[in-house]
């Protein structure tokens, strides 16, 4: 890549950030060159975000029909999943997956609380409720940016 | 306390880490020189092993590697430490810094607060460098960032403590003693033909030039599955190229930057010419990202875009192939 080819594309994801590639110059010499980002990862990222938006979005109406807890959906808001989740509380997979069941997580002990708030990063409070997707801010796939031709 | 630190951009964050504590030690290499002597050049494809459900591919070895493949090749020594209790290992970082000197710290991504919320995943081994304390916070050069960054102590003790894959355990290094004056030159050839070996002579389907063709024939049998899966499968595998810090290309520019570098300093012009032949071969990863930007954006595209996106690898596959073995035979 010609460092005059590196995209400057001042891409959403890099949230004014700037990485750093290696690309050549006019005499075919490398050199470390900084770039606002390539469209081309704008989008995938975009895409990678949006998919867990969609999870969440799952998970919150879920949770308002009353046939969810709130667990799934403080996991994707955190950029989780049920495998991540699971190891970073320390518990089995399929027990995390028993607590996505309202009735179960009402059960849950304080101490199992405990771990889930910690490990998402919040309070043992915040993790009874989940706030109004409406306000929240959704990454639609659909908005992700075109690649032009 | 702020200690002696020079920061530098880097493309990636482990040969970032590593470049910095080695100039500390009087040792000045460019990241390029630490990535290809080290040995991390690759690229694998692990459909059994998941990551946020997809398969693993990486343009690198696994994390670590720099540190283990530049202990090596350099005959090097890094104190290393991990720690059971997270105080502790907060305490030994503290005590280091008391005495002046700078560590680098393997961390998870997404618990670091000065990343923007964009950016951040659950990738667990990302590396940075700590070079100073300023009350609660502390002081810190991370490779992927152009200007140095802070972050307070209880986040830097949840991302340096997560539990999970590939967790740190609060993974600490650093080199004690100055390391004297290395003929590097005499390490290149070893290095190149190790990273070759890796690249054509795996007798895994699932690593180097082969990595590459399997992946290409999955990538084919994408055209039965549903366009929605096929999207996220393509997407995953750019993501590791371009997003995850390889300095474009999955490594290839900043290993095409490493063989200049050699070839200056063996006086080598085939090592040139081989410089040449990688930036193009990591100028082709990159048309193959933008094919695989337009099929996600334009999904009547179907079963004739797949099919060129898979066959662009099998061309990238055949490219690697003959460098890598014009390269064996060159060490």
């Amino acid at each position: 890549m010609n460092q005059r080819d590196v995209p400057q594309d001042r891409i959403s994801t890099f949230a004014g950030h700037k990485k750093a590639v290696y690309a050549i110059d006019e005499q075919g010499e490398y050199a470390l060159v900084e770039t606002s980002g390539w469209r081309v990862e704008e989008l995938v990222t975009c895409q990678a975000l949006a998919e867990l938006a969609e999870r969440r979005q799952e998970a919150y109406a879920a949770w308002r029909d009353g046939l969810a807890s709130p667990l799934p959906w403080h996991m994707y808001n955190k950029k989780m999943d049920v495998e991540i989740l699971a190891r970073e509380s320390g518990l089995w997979k399929w027990r995390v997956r028993r607590h996505f069941r309202l009735r179960t997580f009402l059960k849950l002990s304080p101490k199992i609380l405990r771990i889930y708030a910690e490990v998402l990063g919040i309070s043992p409070e915040e993790l009874q409720i989940v706030p109004d997707e409406s306000s929240g801010n959704h990454v639609l796939f659909s908005a992700c940016p075109e690649i032009l031709p | 306390m702020i200690n002696a630190y020079v920061h530098r951009h880097a493309a990636h964050c482990e040969s970032g880490v590593v470049r910095a504590l080695l100039e500390q030690a009087g040792l000045p290499l460019s990241e390029a020189m630490v990535f290809g002597l080290s040995r991390s050049l690759v690229f694998v494809h692990l459909p059994f092993i998941k990551i946020g459900g997809q398969p693993l591919t990486s343009y690198r070895m696994p994390p670590k590697w720099v540190i283990r493949g530049i202990q090596k090749s350099l005959a090097i020594q890094f104190t290393k430490k991990t720690f059971r209790d997270a105080q502790k290992g907060m305490e030994y970082l503290d005590a280091r810094l008391a005495e002046g000197k700078i560590a680098g710290v393997q961390t998870s991504v997404f618990w670091l607060p000065y990343f923007p919320d964009e950016m951040r995943f659950h990738f667990n081994a990302h590396n940075l460098i700590a070079y100073g304390k300023d009350g609660d916070e502390y002081l810190i050069g991370d490779p992927v960032f152009a200007a140095t960054v802070r972050c307070d102590s209880a986040s830097l003790l949840k991302a340096r403590f997560i539990k999970g894959m590939l967790s740190p355990n609060g993974f600490v290094y650093h080199l004690d003693e100055t390391v004297g004056a290395i003929d590097i030159t005499e390490k290149i050839r070893p290095a190149l033909k190790s990273a070759a070996r890796m690249m054509t002579g795996s007798p895994l389907p699932f690593v180097g030039v082969r990595g590459i063709h399997f992946l290409a024939r999955r990538i084919r049998k994408l055209a039965r599955e549903q366009p929605k899966h096929a999207r996220l499968f393509l997407g995953n595998i750019i993501r590791m190229q371009e997003e995850i810090g390889t300095g474009g290309a999955g490594f290839r520019f900043l290993y095409a930057s490493f063989l200049q570098e050699s070839a200056a300093l063996l006086n080598e012009p085939f090592l040139r010419q081989a410089s040449s032949e990688m930036t193009v071969i990591g100028d082709e990863w990159r048309a193959f990202a933008l094919l695989v930007a337009r099929f996600i954006k334009n999904q009547e595209a179907g079963t004739a875009a797949i099919g060129a996106i898979a066959a662009k690898l099998d061309d990238i596959a055949h490219m690697e192939k003959n460098l890598f073995d014009e390269i064996k035979s060159f060490a």
